[in-house]
């Protein structure tokens, strides 16, 4: 009896002990490995995707935002007859059942399948009633408006990761903004794997992408696509641009260039037709480059529109080479506000000559050219300006009339808009505001990039260029009544050392009204075919998109 | 009874109320878990009819889809606008 107690007591403790010492292992030494297996098993982390941002034109309507589609996946344990199952699915969507069927193993849980699906295929695929297929829905680009603006936009495809990402134009330019920001949460589940309310921590909450407004107005935008596009086939053009800019704050109002691409199918088209045209390519401008030479030797008092042209009687002899006029028509002592009417190539040879390299370069980088123009669209490409000592007398006649020197069209058109502008150059940009996912929107202020002409000068320059609407080769396509400004550009393209004895590229640069202009416009034809020159190709096209734009901003004839 | 031992009986109580009120109240969340599971498939199936209906509506109202309509049923663009302006009136002219 006297030693049942204590041996009893002995037996306890030491049970008592082994429960304390196990538990301490449990809930002090394994306790942070055993805490990361109880998690892994009642919890899963979720990715949150961010719906990408919306774009949307100066109107408010979404020229690109997003759409349901889905990722047809199966569960090759869920599926009863694999041949079956897949002979009835690619009688809804096109599928290689071959590849399909041999990555249907018994050993995987989750094969993707097709994605992009819509939701009425989605439908079809629902009432067949197939085991083991499933659906994981995503938003995709959609774009209301079809492929308007395609080379401006750009397009979403997948990075490294096979996440989405934005390539070119818009889409790359403000790719992290539009992206968002991924967020990540933890669920926690019961036994049953049902969602246990109280439990559920967000450790990183995401951002949905922000919506970008541009100054893209979509109806002119739709005007000159329709027109481009009608100009082309009308002058049997491999191709042709029109930007329409907003000169008093730089802001684009339509940039259209064809041939283009479909965004939704961009997979489809050469990797070539993803260059927006009127910022990555580069082309020799010819005659839409005088107004720029001219107005920089009328700001630097090089000479007056009253300056005659002592050289101009006949071709001019530069450095062994002869330069000619565009008809071979050469003016006797003609004037700078006739230079410009009739084109001629050696007025403008004898003006850059006067002016010399220094204050050429000087001018030349002052408006902008040889330089990226900085607006906020992918893939701007630009052409450096020789250095100082690579300019031989010759090219700085040629620069005269826009030979031997390349320029973007984007480069061109913001240069020529300080003409528009009473001599202030501004940053050409395509995005007016931005919304942030809470409905904040910041709007984006017009900036000033340059002034390289005085207010005086650009006056001067605008009454030149009107005389040359009315005057000039391309009076008989005016539009009566309205004071226009504008220099047609017949401009001919180097190949492998020479000039294309047959091929021009063909353009109209010019703003109205002339005394307060509401745009600015440049218009390319590349190689047209039924006429080499811009008087009678790019010229009406200007005045036909000039004169329903004039209508559209309901501005009276002045005339 | 001392007053120790009254507080100490008090104090035992509260935790076991306190206790059978968290088993309780735990217990009853964890079953909302189905409840939230069929308001997020609510909430999913009016966010994707929304979204469904907007793409609807823009494809719609896109320009592109206007302008082919309006091609359809016989809509043409006006040549040569008539514009009116100040000009003097004959009878003042003359």
């Amino acid at each position: 009896m006297s030693f049942r107690y204590p041996f009893l007591f002995i037996v306890i403790t030491i049970l008592f002990l082994s429960i304390v010492g196990r538990l301490f292992y449990w809930q002090v030494v394994k306790a942070e490995m055993l805490s990361e297996m109880a998690f892994l098993q009642h919890s899963g982390v979720i990715r949150v995707t961010p719906v990408r941002g919306e774009i949307k034109t100066s109107d408010g309507f979404p020229i690109v935002t997003n759409k349901i589609s889905y990722l047809v996946f199966a569960n090759p344990r869920e599926i009863k007859n694999k041949n079956q199952t897949l002979n009835k699915l690619s009688s809804v969507i096109e599928i290689d059942t071959a590849s399909v069927s041999a990555s249907l193993t018994k050993e995987r849980l989750w094969v993707p399948i097709k994605s992009g699906v819509g939701i009425d295929v989605k439908k079809e695929i629902e009432k067949i009633n197939l085991s083991g297929i499933g659906f994981e829905q995503h938003f995709t680009r959609f774009y209301p408006e079809a492929s308007m603006a395609a080379s401006m936009l750009g397009f979403v495809g997948k990075d490294d990761d096979g996440k989405d990402k934005g390539y070119f134009g818009l889409e790359g330019y403000y790719d992290r903004l539009l992206r968002g920001k991924d967020g990540y949460s933890v669920e926690i589940h019961d036994a049953l794997g049902r969602p246990i309310l109280s439990k559920r921590n967000t450790v990183s909450s995401g951002v949905d992408g922000s919506n970008i407004v541009l100054s893209l107005d979509r109806s002119i935008q739709f005007l000159a696509e329709e027109k481009i596009k009608h100009a082309i086939e009308k002058y049997g053009a491999a191709g042709g641009a029109i930007g329409i800019m907003e000169p008093q704050t730089g802001s684009i109002i339509a940039m259209a260039s064809f041939p283009s691409f479909d965004q939704a199918a961009y997979q489809e088209y050469e990797e070539d037709l993803y260059k927006n045209y009127f910022i990555a390519n580069t082309y020799e401008p010819g005659s839409t480059l005088k107004p720029i030479i001219m107005a920089s030797a009328l700001d630097s008092e090089t000479v007056s529109p009253q300056t005659k042209c002592p050289i101009c009687q006949g071709p001019v002899l530069v450095s062994e080479y002869e330069l000619h006029t565009w008809n071979d028509k050469y003016y006797k002592n003609t004037n700078m506000i006739d230079v410009i009417k009739h084109s001629d190539n050696t007025g403008m040879a004898f003006v850059a000559l006067k002016l010399g390299a220094d204050k050429i370069i000087y001018y030349l980088d002052k408006f902008g050219i040889g330089r990226l123009t900085d607006i906020d669209l992918q893939g701007e490409a630009f052409a450096k300006l020789k250095p100082r000592n690579s300019w031989y007398e010759v090219d700085l006649a040629t620069t005269g009339f826009g030979q031997g020197i390349s320029v973007t069209p984007i480069e061109l058109l913001n240069a020529f808009s300080a003409i528009a502008n009473k001599g202030t150059m501004m940053q050409s940009r395509v995005v007016s505001a931005i919304e942030s996912p809470t409905g904040e929107v910041v709007k984006i202020p017009a900036k000033i990039r340059e002034k390289p002409i005085s207010e005086r000068t650009a006056k001067v320059m605008t009454e030149m260029l009107v005389n040359a609407v009315d005057k000039g080769e391309a009076q008989w396509a005016r539009v009566k009544g309205y004071r226009i400004a504008g220099k047609t550009g017949t401009a001919s393209i180097p190949v492998a050392g020479h000039y294309d004895p047959t091929n021009t590229i063909a353009s109209f640069i010019g703003f109205a009204p002339a005394d307060n202009p509401k745009f600015v416009m440049l218009v390319i034809l590349d190689k047209p075919t039924t006429s080499i020159y811009a008087a009678e190709t790019a010229a009406p096209v200007f005045f036909d998109i000039a004169r329903d734009l004039l209508i559209y901003y309901g501005i009276p004839p002045s005339e | 009874m001392k007053k120790s031992s009254i507080t100490l009986l008090i104090f035992i109580g509260t935790i076991l109320i306190l206790s059978v009120v968290q088993g309780g109240v735990s217990n009853k969340l964890s079953t909302k878990g189905i409840l939230v599971g069929k308001i997020e498939e609510e909430i999913n199936y009016y966010k994707t009819q929304n979204t469904i209906l907007s793409e609807e509506f823009l494809s719609r109202s896109s320009l592109t889809n206007l302008a082919s309509k309006a091609s359809e049923l016989g809509f043409a663009k006006v040549g040569q606008p008539f514009i009116l302006n100040s000009s003097t009136p004959l009878a003042v002219r003359q």
